[in-house]
């Protein structure tokens, strides 16, 4: 389309402004507008009209689940927004596969940081070994809607199909999550890009759980999950796990005490059967009832 | 673009306004509270809409979320004073369902679809202008658009709610093209004369 002229846009101000014009004419009359010293009055005077058309509609409400849906997608396109930045800060081969797939499955590209501002301050003294207290509730409360989002996303198909281990663990935990009486957890860790994952916790104690952006395990290593139910309770194992090269861990059934509100976490053990969790904590979250009882 | 001149600003902002636009700037901040923000209070009427515009509820479903994250990301580039934040959702709701259905129609006239999230910038950011006469309550813009006589009613509903290109519509009708054009541009402008309470332009249709 050549250049318009101040008539060939008057000519077509009314087509414009209802978007009844092909792709590339609007475009040559965005054009000229933007160039053109006549303010061309009669494009707004039109267009200002065109807004007052979708009133004559009836509101339709759309499905509940769409919100979450589109927040999942929202949370998702901010963190991959932040992720070179991520890359930049973390180290290790955990933070460096966060920022190569930007385009992988949704729910490894939402990590719901325990305690965000700390982890964007590097200097800031590492925690202390259980993510009670003020920061991590504020923490908690985020994993929650997050999990929340999650589940949305899943159930509008938002997470793309995919055969590899990490999705087919998560559709398991989902699959879990929507048992009656069941919670459900956002587990990440204090790294930018860190491990992260989800589980969901059965009203009989039966813990499913995917986790993604772990270290292999080598030799007698493995990786332990653990319950608690209050900041003055001992943790309680309740399954383990090895990693391979793809940073995937699933726990298929874990078993421990489903009191409401529990957290539950995962350390890397040098052995298999511990009693005690070897800190650090590599990652955690707080357990909320799943989203179907919330609502 | 220039600037719309201050006489066709009439638009007086309400205190509706001023809470979505600060809204608005939340979530050109990244954040996801103020997005459920407005998606909660416009959701409905951008359902309508693109459900009106695909006649498709999971096209429409997916409709919304295109524009609400097209939104999200482009929050920055929202101009104050073309347009109520509403007006300027709404149109984004708007392009993307015309999109959609363009697509699906074998004599599309736009580009193969794009990844989604790289959404060309005219679909993210639609031509909005501001509204020549305030907020009006439904019943009052059903009733101007009523009242419009009948070739420049369907002109207008073919356009804006079926997605059809002028040439379309012509088509469509079995109209002139010239016509078509005239029916668009009088049904606009008798439009907006029944909106602020005058009468339609009833005019002798150029063949």
């Amino acid at each position: 389309v050549t250049a318009l002229s101040c008539d060939d846009v008057r000519e077509r101000a009314a087509a414009f402004v209802l978007g009844a014009l092909p792709e590339d004419e609007a475009a040559a009359v965005r054009d000229h507008l933007a160039t053109c010293d006549d303010a061309h009055a009669e494009v707004a005077e039109l267009g200002g009209v065109v807004p007052y058309l979708a009133e004559t509609l009836e509101p339709v409400e759309p499905p509940v689940e769409l919100r979450a849906r589109i927040l999942a997608a929202a949370a998702a396109d901010l963190e991959t927004r932040r992720a070179p930045a991520a890359a930049v800060a973390g180290t290790g081969p955990a933070a460096a596969a966060g920022a190569t797939m930007p385009g992988g499955p949704m729910v490894e590209i939402v990590p719901a940081p325990v305690t965000p501002p700390a982890a964007e301050d590097r200097t800031t003294p590492r925690r202390s070994w259980w993510p009670f207290g003020p920061a991590a509730t504020v923490g908690l409360a985020a994993a929650a809607a997050l999990a929340i989002a999650i589940i949305g996303s899943l159930a509008g198909g938002l997470l793309r199909p995919s055969g590899d281990e990490y999705s087919t663990a998560l559709r398991s935990v989902l699959d879990a999550a929507s048992a009656p009486g069941s919670q459900i957890a956002v587990l990440a860790s204090d790294q930018p890009g860190g491990p992260r994952g989800l589980a969901a916790v059965e009203a009989d104690g039966t813990v499913v759980m995917a986790m993604s952006g772990l270290d292999a395990t080598a030799g007698s290593q493995v990786y332990s999950a653990w319950m608690i139910a209050s900041a003055d309770s001992e943790p309680i194992p309740i399954g383990e796990f090895r990693v391979g090269g793809d940073g995937v861990g699933y726990l298929p059934n874990g078993a421990g005490p489903a009191s409401p509100g529990v957290v539950l976490a995962v350390t890397l053990e040098p052995q298999p059967a511990a009693t005690t969790p070897t800190l650090p904590i590599v990652a955690s979250g707080g357990a909320r009832p799943a989203p179907e009882q919330a609502a | 673009m220039s600037e719309p001149t201050a006489s066709l600003s009439r638009r007086i902002p309400t205190a509706d306004d001023a809470a979505d636009r600060a809204a608005l700037a939340r979530v050109a901040a990244g954040e996801l509270e103020a997005l459920e923000i407005l998606y909660d209070r416009y959701r409905a009427m951008a359902f309508a809409i693109a459900l009106r515009i695909t006649g498709d509820r999971t096209a429409a479903e997916d409709v919304l979320q295109d524009a609400f994250l097209g939104a999200w990301r482009h929050a920055d580039r929202y101009v104050d004073g073309r347009g109520s934040v509403k007006t300027w959702l709404l149109s984004i709701v708007h392009h993307r369902a015309i999109d959609a259905v363009r697509r699906r129609r074998p004599t599309s006239e736009l580009p193969e679809p794009e990844a989604p999230g790289a959404m060309p910038t005219a679909l993210v950011l639609p031509d909005v202008f501001a509204e020549v006469a305030g907020r009006l309550d439904a019943d009052a813009v059903r009733t101007a658009l009523a009242a419009l006589p009948e070739p420049q009613r369907e002109a207008l509903e073919l356009a804006y709610f079926g997605g059809l290109s002028q040439t379309e519509v012509a088509a469509r009708t079995g109209a002139p093209l010239g016509t078509v054009k005239s029916r668009m541009r009088l049904g606009l402008l008798s439009m907006r004369r029944l909106l602020g309470g005058e009468e339609a332009i009833v005019s002798e249709e150029p063949t």
